[in-house]
């Protein structure tokens, strides 16, 4: 029996999406091994390596150095923003109790809220588990020196990193689909804010737009300041403040695609 | 990361599963044991806790009605991060496209496999969930289930692609799938839910054999293949009704065979691939 149909037309395309899928996951594999999930602690001039004739970004990390004394770059796979903005509001959450414990409390009640939204019980609290599992983990350690190291020691292990990750990218969906009224207007094209979800938030290696970036911190009750490095001529970065008029306790550098924590 | 390859039975992922993998498939299992969806059946493989077996039965009122077809699942190493690999064994031995997103390679094109486009996996699915979504490209019209299709390209062809649907169904995925033509090493505990599924939907069988026996030996056409393919219900109803016998006298021992490893079965399977399809012409 000859799969004509098939083979003349839905395979051969078939065929040639998956060549390019194979060749993407590829150099996704080859990315994922050179970088770790989360990196150490480097200066900003550490930036200039890549850029060393690149007389625009040269400028604009002399801007970003003389705002901020170091970063920590963030494994480029599609989950970034996640990764990076949980790692940076935990880590700045180490330093004070009572904003710890109040954190703690916005989780430990968000599990209901998504199982409310719709969201199957039984896979949301597989990764809810995990991320209160690691908030008690970092809440149990005397010093935030200890906690701080085994947020780091976490956070590169995938298993755990990858969980947090996806409780976050749920708990941004449900806040987007509990707020679908506000953030319909910033989804183009004829998708409802679910269809947006299922398809740009709940999958892994999705990458994170502004919208995913408001409903991330409305989400987690957080503001963050996003510094925007690209190409423009200015030659000062562009920051922006979410949501706006926030003070920001979570830093970000974004160049196209990718986003790294900042440190003042 | 995303795996190359759709085929489970030729993945080549090493390695054990993490903690959490493991246990997040005990957990979709257990989920489907407690409160099973119906007309699906799965269990985990004896040896291997990454590879499923799983049976979705046809359901009423779809050209599918009855049938049983069997997949196989291989979880990556860091499930439910990555979505399994999911073939469909049940295909006359590579010789039957059950649906136009599910070909005679047993390869299954849904978008939350990676296969087609459009929403992704999500870790928040499982394995239920997954298993839905296949089940629903069994549909009352899978005609339409081609892309771009909106409507026919040649007025009939979506009755037509049930009719021969519901022919194959009954001949590759009843009655083949019952005497285990294809060799398939099929778990115990499945093969019996096929046996009991079998009684019950004994009379649809032979109904349909029935009403449609004024095609027999007429040729059906598949939309979506060039080939012939004749109509056989004579010869279904006298597979059906032996069948039966069988499974009542409990003497129903097709799958009395020595159990495989599923490269093995691939390697069978090739060699069976005559015998299958003897009763097709191409």
């Amino acid at each position: 029996m000859g799969d004509e149909f098939e083979s003349d037309t839905v395979v051969a395309s078939g065929n040639q999406d998956e060549l390019i899928m194979q060749q993407q996951r590829q150099i996704e594999r080859e990315i994922s091994e050179s970088t770790a999930l989360v990196g150490d602690l480097e200066p900003i001039a550490s930036l200039n390596n890549e850029y060393s004739n690149d007389v625009v970004y040269l400028e604009k990390i002399k801007d970003l150095a003389s705002k901020y004394k170091y970063m920590r770059r963030t494994r480029p796979d599609g989950n970034c923003f996640f990764r990076a903005f949980t790692y940076a509001k935990l880590e700045r959450l180490l330093d004070n109790k009572i904003d710890f414990a109040n954190f703690y409390k916005i989780v430990e009640g968000s599990k209901h809220a998504l199982v409310e939204l719709g969201f199957p019980q039984f896979t949301v609290e597989d990764f809810y588990d995990t991320f209160i599992d690691v908030l008690k983990r970092l809440g149990d350690i005397k010093t935030a020196t200890d906690a701080k190291k085994e947020l780091h020691t976490l956070f590169n292990e995938q298993g755990y990193s990858d969980y947090m990750v996806v409780y976050l990218r749920l708990l941004t969906s449900g806040q987007l689909q509990r707020d679908q009224d506000f953030y319909s207007c910033f989804i183009e094209g004829e998708r409802t804010v679910a269809d947006f979800c299922h398809q740009e938030v709940e999958p892994m290696y999705k990458e994170s737009d502004h919208i995913h970036i408001m409903a991330a911190c409305a989400a987690m009750n957080t503001g963050v300041r996003v510094v925007y490095m690209d190409r423009g001529t200015s030659k000062i970065n562009i920051e922006h403040d979410l949501p706006e008029g926030t003070q920001p306790s979570v830093h970000l550098l974004y160049r196209p695609g990718h986003y790294d924590i900042l440190y003042l | 990361m995303p795996r190359s390859g759709w085929d489970p039975t030729e993945d080549s992922e090493q390695g054990t599963l993490t903690a959490t993998a493991s246990s997040r498939i005990k957990r979709d299992l257990m989920t489907i044991f407690t409160d099973p969806p119906p007309g699906l059946f799965v269990v985990g493989d004896e040896l291997n806790l990454k590879i499923i077996h799983a049976i979705i039965v046809g359901v009423m009122d779809t050209p599918y009605e009855g049938g049983f077809f069997y997949f196989v699942l291989k979880c990556p190493n860091d499930y439910p991060i990555r979505p399994p690999k999911v073939k469909l064994m049940t295909t006359d031995a590579g010789n039957v496209r059950f649906n136009p997103n599910i070909y005679s390679s047993g390869k299954v094109c849904l978008s939350i496999l990676g296969t087609w486009n459009g929403p992704a996996w999500s870790p928040a699915q499982q394995l239920s969930s997954l298993l839905l979504s296949i089940q629903s490209l069994l549909n009352e019209k899978p005609y339409f289930n081609e892309p771009g299709l909106v409507q026919e390209q040649i007025p009939g062809d979506s009755k037509r692609y049930n009719e021969f649907i519901q022919h194959e169904t009954l001949r590759v995925s009843v009655c083949g799938m019952m005497e285990n033509q294809c060799r398939l090493s099929i778990p115990e505990q499945l093969k019996d839910i096929m046996g009991k599924t079998f009684l019950e939907f004994y009379d649809q069988y032979v109904e349909i054999a029935k009403n449609n026996m004024h095609l027999d030996g007429t040729e059906m056409i598949d939309p979506f293949n060039k080939g012939r393919h004749l109509c056989h219900y004579k010869n279904l109803l006298l597979r059906l009704e032996k069948i039966r016998a069988k499974v009542m006298g409990k003497t129903w021992n097709f799958f009395k065979e020595p159990s495989c490893t599923n490269v093995d079965l691939k390697e069978r399977q090739t060699n069976e691939e005559a015998k299958c399809s003897s009763t097709i012409a191409s």
